[in-house]
């Protein structure tokens, strides 16, 4: 096992020193002006990515070279930066991460800019600057998403996590429409039901709460979360009887490998979301 | 001035640089090496757990058993104890591996942002108590692949702290 220990460490170390090419400057000139051309960027992004860092792991070293080998070639290729930053805040080194993250944003806003915030809700919690990149996006890109979200969808969860329930009811609100679409016919995301359903109960208003959690249990009935929130729910209504059956469901949920179903739940939490450890706290309070 | 007096100077001298050195509170980490900073760099082998392959947590769903909102609370409490308030505000992250027991190893990275992600140090009795808090973590799941071998993994801890007090603790 320990020579695995300073091939993890050697990300932050690659990253650091980093083992850009040198080119001469008359070399560098050139690349310089044929940096602007799409065609010659997508041939290094080729290069260096698809055919360099996605063939091996991205916790290998090999990964961070192949990142500054196109950053050398081509400093204005946004993606570059994104894809070496990207394990970095997997591996929770945000004092590298961020630089890199905000040079793709600086150099390429409508792509980055509402993944940086993306980062800032759900990995570091940085709620009040991720709203303030998903309000900024929101202007440039109205009918954006990210993570298969709107950009509504993360200002609710912002606003909910600082306790602003009025914001992000209206958030939950405007991504609930735009996933409607023009015609009404569209699907709400389940996600959203689940988080306009928490906001409910967190401002104690449990008969919408329920409506809320009811729906989306409709759409994704073993959803640990859904059952867990509409338990309490209950529970706050004095349905004791209701209340266990979901904290149960919840439970069998959980031990049988169901998940808020997020791409990047494996990497980082989402906003209240539970363990077993919850619920089976839950079930004692429900006992007491 | 006779010897002995000047003896008695230099041991008082020495003994006073000594104090300061030891007791003055200090913002450098335990250790200090190339690749970063250390809060332990004992690296112990459970022989159980020799042969089984390496994972990040990720790969193998092996988040600390806990929401982030019941670690943030536990932290907190245990912060309480030293009566201590640290109003400062960032990241203090901590980096270790999880061997096929479940044991958290000694060996610990430890790394410190501002909120706007600039590395920083906080006090040191702040992140010893962060650590002391890691230390008392005993849940660390066991995975075991598809294959039925037991898997190490690497994992962190970061606590997200605001005026002193942890308000989320990642993944």
């Amino acid at each position: 096992m320990g020579k695995w220990w300073p091939l993890f460490l050697s990300l932050l170390g690659v990253a650091q020193v980093g083992h850009a090419q040198q080119q001469p400057a008359q070399d560098q000139a050139a690349l310089a002006k044929d940096c602007s051309n799409k065609v010659y960027q997508d041939s290094l992004v080729a290069r260096y990515l698809d055919r360099g860092a996605h063939r091996v792991s991205y916790l290998s070293p090999q990964w961070a070279q192949y990142c500054d080998s196109l950053i050398a070639a081509c400093p204005t290729i946004a993606y570059a930066y994104q894809q070496k930053a990207m394990p970095l805040i997997k591996c929770g080194d945000y004092a590298k991460a961020f630089p890199l993250i905000d040079q793709a944003v600086a150099l390429d806003v409508n792509r980055w800019l509402a993944y940086r915030g993306f980062l800032k809700c759900i990995f570091t919690k940085d709620y009040a600057g991720a709203l303030t990149d998903f309000r900024r996006v929101a202007q440039l890109k109205p009918q954006g998403r990210e993570m298969d979200h709107t950009y509504a969808f993360f200002m609710g969860l912002c606003n909910l996590e600082m306790g602003k329930y009025k914001d992000a009811e209206a958030d939950f609100a405007e991504d609930m429409r735009l996933q409607l679409g023009a015609d009404g016919r569209g699907e709400i995301h389940f996600n959203t039901l689940l988080y306009a359903g928490v906001l409910a109960l967190k401002k104690k208003q449990y008969p919408q709460a329920q409506t809320h959690l009811e729906r989306c249990l409709k759409a994704y009935s073993q959803h640990p979360e859904a059952n867990y929130y509409l338990a309490l729910a209950y529970q706050a209504q004095g349905k004791p009887a209701l209340a266990r059956q979901h904290l149960a469901a919840s439970q069998r949920a959980l031990i049988g490998g169901y998940r808020l179903n997020e791409d990047n739940i494996y990497y980082a939490n989402y906003p209240g979301q539970i363990t077993e450890f919850e619920v089976i706290q839950a079930q004692k309070k429900l006992a007491d | 001035m006779p010897d002995l007096i000047k003896q008695q100077l230099q041991m008082r001298l020495t003994a006073a640089l000594l104090f300061l050195l030891f007791y003055i509170p200090a913002s450098s980490q335990n250790f200090v090496l190339k690749g970063g900073e250390y809060m332990d760099t004992v690296m112990t082998r459970n022989p159980a757990c020799a042969k089984a392959p390496v994972a990040p947590y990720f790969s193998v769903d092996a988040k600390y058993p806990r929401s982030s909102e019941t670690l943030a609370a536990e932290a907190n409490s245990f912060l309480q104890r030293s009566n201590q308030h640290h109003k400062v505000t960032g990241y203090v992250t901590f980096r270790f591996v999880v061997d096929c027991a479940g044991f958290r190893q000694p060996m610990t990275q430890v790394l410190q942002t501002d909120a706007a992600y600039q590395k920083t140090h906080f006090s040191k009795e702040l992140i010893n108590e962060l650590y002391a808090f890691v230390q008392s973590l005993k849940n660390w799941r066991t995975v075991t692949a598809p294959n039925g071998m037991q898997v190490n993994y690497f994992t962190y801890l970061t606590f997200k702290i605001s005026n002193g007090k942890v308000v989320a603790v990642i993944p």
